[in-house]
């Protein structure tokens, strides 16, 4: 894996001095959700993000897939600035390139689950037997195959999770976007997830991921912390085990609580 | 303890913040007021002696404004149960606040006291307004002079007023039922997700079809007008019953079926289309079907009033041919009394030229009226105790026919617009006549009379004719054997002279009738054509001035149907949107989708609206020839003509509302970028 800061040219995603102040409608407190946040997305990264409640990753994601706007900074992706791009080219954008994994899984209760994995397909106009060529791996990967004809109230929130997954992977995008994908799950179905994550990682997926948990975030390559808006340390697995970065990581939040600063 | 006007506050801000919903309702309070108040005063007298036809006119409102209460109390308590629907959860957040019961019902009464109020305001000045319009519009349509200003009686605002307290009280009581007898978690909890969507219903489908084919087939089987009468209501009934089964379980199939059809479901603006639309379709349906009935009926109404006011001349003049007709009935055993007949015309001669006028275009005819039952084996009798409108009524008009229409001896040329009327002989006691028909123009006369009794028109030759009142005298008793003379004239003066010169007719004729027959049975009428003109403009304007009402109200109660469906499901669709646009729907896929699912929908109602116009055709023609309309393909274009611009009015209308959803839809995602 090509742990390195440098950028090179293989580098998907750029954000550069990302920005991002909340000012509500009746102007009393605006919030800086994020501040000048900067960092690079190499292919086949494998990105964990970590951060208490409120300190902004949902804000950054949202921003990096092009769903809301930076106050200042730029977001480059695959070199072409997002920020100055149209609305219309933003939607083919994120359909086509991006797969995002929303915390809350935003599946259409009116959809069943093929449906709703099949959305972004459906938006690009792919024919109907591409779909269900494309769909049947990723579904028996993440094991919601005999699932899919169910409507999401009708499944566990594993199994929305997975199919929220199986959304973003169908598009094969160039990165994935997840936020807490593991929030809604038990030890043992995040597990999978994260087995999953991982085997296609080694397949070459590039993964953006938000979590709040250690033990998934050392799956990852490398470790983004975020506190107040700001990339306040970054941890790169370099030659460690899985069981070393996650104590790697543990001893960071124990600090990062402790609130001693560090960068 | 709360402070005084708490819950008038709060049922105001209440009300505006739902703004987009009761402003809309409060504009068909003002209407329904409006139309009411103008119908409330229109029966309430004021155009007798004030219009021609004003006692007719009279009737025919006071029959239309009992119409209208039912369909406006029905038509407010539709659109209002949509708005207490959108408000539920809000009512449901109170009562979880610790609103009680008694607070809940305080703040309904407030809210519908407040829309009466300020309908009943606005209603009011609107009605005073339109009820001038109105009386110049019924003016016009009775040919009759501008009637002077009148206020209206103090009555009239009072019986509106009653009218609509009396509505607004059952709406709060009905707003009150829904909040008391479900909990405050309901109240809240009122999303479509949690359940499938529903099974397609085979039974349901079946039961629709057969609703709507019985329906039709009343209609298409009406062979006389009696019978159409009789079948109207029940065939109606079908039809509304068929409607709405079939739009239930026919819109769950489709979406079934649409979404087999793959290459069809996945494309972006159908996929989301056709899914949200099987959830929704129970709801849908109804909203659907009851846009289709309403469509119907102002079809039917304005199809139907326009073409009687459009043939009314055509009626007027076969029925009153001349200025002036004198009718004389002769007894049967009389027979036409020629003799008689010379007197009368003298008498007539020289009354005029006494007055100073002279006749123009006299004409006469001879004509023997049989009222009797016909009888499928082609025989004719009555008996004394059959009452006239039994099964097989039958009225003949005999005429002696001249020319070409002049048949063979012992045969008749014979015209009917029933169309179960197949026999080649027809027998009166020991007279048979042998039948050969001939086309409806060469029929002069009375083809289709205001009569709702099936009609024959014979044309026999001139001896048969005495030898044809002796022998239906003996199979029909003597009142249903009339030997009918007109004669009929115009004075080409001004309506006052036409007026005084006929008027001492009617009792010099009679004068010399009483003279010469001491005894038996004879008659005798002096029709003045423009008098009798009146009523007839009075009969069929009012009936299209009520139509247009009508229509009126029953658009509006489409406009809002349409827009609150468009609004509710609005809000229901904005998350759904938002979450697309975050997968990467452009904007204008949004559009397209939408205009997709708007055009689905917008196609069904309207069809099925013109195709239950067309099977009613018959029947409504059948109706209408009781009225003396009988041009079927003027009665075709007219259906047709407002058929296309019903739909040209309705496709404006679901462009408006589509846009209120489109608004709401487009707007959250919009706020989901966060820009
Ligand atoms: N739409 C918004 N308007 C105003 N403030 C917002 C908005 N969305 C987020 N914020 C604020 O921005 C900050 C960052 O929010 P964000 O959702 O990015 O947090 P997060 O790191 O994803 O938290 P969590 O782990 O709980 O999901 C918070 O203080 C939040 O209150
Ligand atoms: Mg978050």
């Amino acid at each position: 894996m090509a742990d390195t800061m440098e950028k090179t040219d293989n580098t998907i995603l750029e954000a550069k001095c990302l920005r991002r102040v909340y000012t509500s409608r009746f102007g009393a407190h605006p919030v800086t959700a994020l501040d000048n946040v900067s960092f690079a997305v190499t292919e086949g990264e494998y990105i964990a993000i970590m951060g208490e409640s409120g300190s902004g990753k949902t804000t950054l994601l949202n921003i990096l897939a092009a769903i809301d706007r930076p106050t200042s900074g730029q977001v480059l992706l695959d070199g072409r600035d997002m920020t100055t791009v149209s609305e219309q080219h933003l939607a083919d954008f994120r359909r086509e390139r991006l797969g995002y994994v929303f915390q809350d899984f935003q599946l259409l209760d009116t959809f069943t689950l093929r449906d709703n994995i099949f959305l972004p397909l459906v938006l690009s106009e792919v024919k109907p037997e591409t779909m269900e060529k494309r769909l049947r791996p990723i579904a028996e990967k993440l094991g919601i195959l005999d699932v899919l004809g169910k409507y999401p109230y009708e499944v566990s929130g594993g199994q929305k999770q997975r199919a929220a997954v199986a959304r973003a992977l169908i598009v094969s995008p160039r990165l994935i976007l997840a936020d807490e994908p593991t929030g809604a799950l038990d030890s043992h179905a995040s597990g999978q997830l994260l087995d999953t994550f991982s085997e296609i990682h080694r397949e070459g997926q590039t993964i953006l991921m938000v979590t709040h948990s250690a033990r998934a975030a050392s799956r990852a390559g490398r470790i983004l912390f975020i506190r107040d808006g700001r990339i306040f340390h970054q941890l790169y697995r370099g030659e460690c085990t899985d069981e070393q970065l996650y104590q790697k990581i543990y001893d960071t939040l124990t600090l990062l609580s402790a609130g001693v600063e560090r960068t | 303890m709360r402070r005084r006007g708490f819950f008038a506050r709060l049922s105001v801000s209440g009300m505006r913040k739902n703004g987009r919903l009761y402003v809309p309702y409060v504009f068909s309070f003002i209407l329904s007021v409006a139309m009411y108040f103008i119908v409330c005063y229109l029966a309430s007298g004021v155009l007798k002696g004030r219009m021609g036809g004003g006692y007719t006119m009279t009737t025919i409102m006071e029959f239309g404004r009992l119409v209208m209460m039912l369909f406006i109390a029905v038509f407010l308590f539709y659109t209002h149960s949509f708005l207490v629907r959108r408000r539920l959860s809000e009512y449901g957040l109170y009562s979880v606040l610790g609103m009680s019961r008694r607070g809940l019902s305080r703040l309904a009464l407030w809210e519908n006291g407040i829309v009466y109020g300020i309908g009943l305001a606005f209603g009011l000045v609107l009605g005073l307004v339109l009820t001038r319009a109105s009386e110049l519009f019924l003016a016009r349509m009775t040919r009759s002079e501008t009637p002077p200003i009148l206020w209206p009686d103090g009555r009239v605002f009072l019986e509106t007023a009653l009218f609509f307290a009396l509505v607004s009280l059952l709406l709060c009581a009905d707003t009150i039922r829904r909040l008391v007898f479900k909990g405050a978690r309901e109240l809240m909890r009122q999303k479509e997700s949690g359940e499938k969507p529903p099974k397609a219903n085979w039974v349901i489908a079946l039961l629709g079809f057969l609703c709507l084919g019985a329906g039709y087939g009343l209609s298409l089987q009406a062979r006389n007008v009696l019978s159409a009468l009789q079948s109207f209501a029940v065939a109606v009934l079908f039809v509304i019953v068929g409607t709405f089964l079939l739009f239930y379980a026919g819109s769950v199939m489709l979406c079934r079926l649409l979404k087999e059809w793959k290459s069809f479901y996945y494309r972006t603006a159908n996929f989301i289309s056709v899914s949200t639309m099987s959830f929704r379709m129970q709801r849908n349906a109804m909203g659907l079907a009851s846009i289709c009935i309403l469509s119907t009926m102002v079809l039917v109404m304005l199809s139907s009033t326009l073409s009687m006011n459009i043939g009314i001349d055509d009626v007027i003049r076969t029925r009153y041919p001349r200025d002036i007709v004198i009718t004389t009935e002769f007894d049967p055993a009389v027979g036409f009394d020629r003799e008689m007949e010379e007197k009368l015309r003298t008498l007539v001669a020289d009354h005029l030229s006494e007055e100073g006028v002279s006749a123009a275009n006299i004409a006469q005819t001879e004509e023997l009226a049989l009222t009797g039952i016909w009888h499928g084996d082609g025989t004719f009798s009555l008996n004394p105790d059959d009452s006239s409108l039994s099964e097989g009524a039958f009225v003949i008009y005999v005429r002696v026919g001249e020319g070409e229409k002049r048949p063979e001896a012992g045969c008749a040329f014979a015209f009917t617009l029933e169309a179960d009327f197949v026999t080649r002989t027809l027998t009166f006691g020991d007279m048979t006549v042998s039948l050969q028909e001939i086309p409806r123009e060469k029929v002069t006369g009375n083809i289709a009379s205001l009569s709702i009794v099936p009609t024959l028109h014979l044309y026999v030759r001139e001896e048969d004719m005495p030898r044809l009142i002796q022998a239906a005298r003996q199979v029909i008793p003597e009142e249903g054997v009339i030997p009918t003379w007109n004669y009929m004239f115009d004075l080409p003066y001004e309506e006052e002279v036409r007026r005084t010169v006929s008027q001492p007719l009617r009792e010099m004729a009679w004068e010399m009738l009483r003279e010469s027959y001491s005894q038996g049975r004879y008659g005798l009428a002096v029709y003045r054509g423009n008098e009798e003109r009146e009523d007839f403009y009075a009969l069929y304007g009012g009936l299209l001035y009520l139509g247009i009402i009508l229509s009126l109200i029953f658009m509006s109660a489409v406009v809002l149907v349409m827009y609150y469906r468009q609004v509710t499901e609005g809000y229901e669709d904005r998350e759904r949107y938002a979450v697309m646009r975050r997968l990467g729907m452009r904007r204008e896929m949004i559009r397209s989708t939408v205009n997709r699912q708007l055009r689905m929908v917008f196609f069904a109602p309207i069809v099925q609206a013109g195709l239950h116009l067309a099977f009613a055709f018959p029947l409504i023609a059948l109706l209408l020839s009781s009225f003396g309309i009988s041009n079927r393909p003027l009665l075709a274009l007219i259906s047709l003509l407002a058929f296309v611009v019903f739909t040209l009015l309705y496709a404006l209308i679901y462009r408006v509302t589509g846009n209120a959803y489109f608004r709401i839809v487009g707007r959250d995602s919009e706020d989901t970028q966060r820009f």
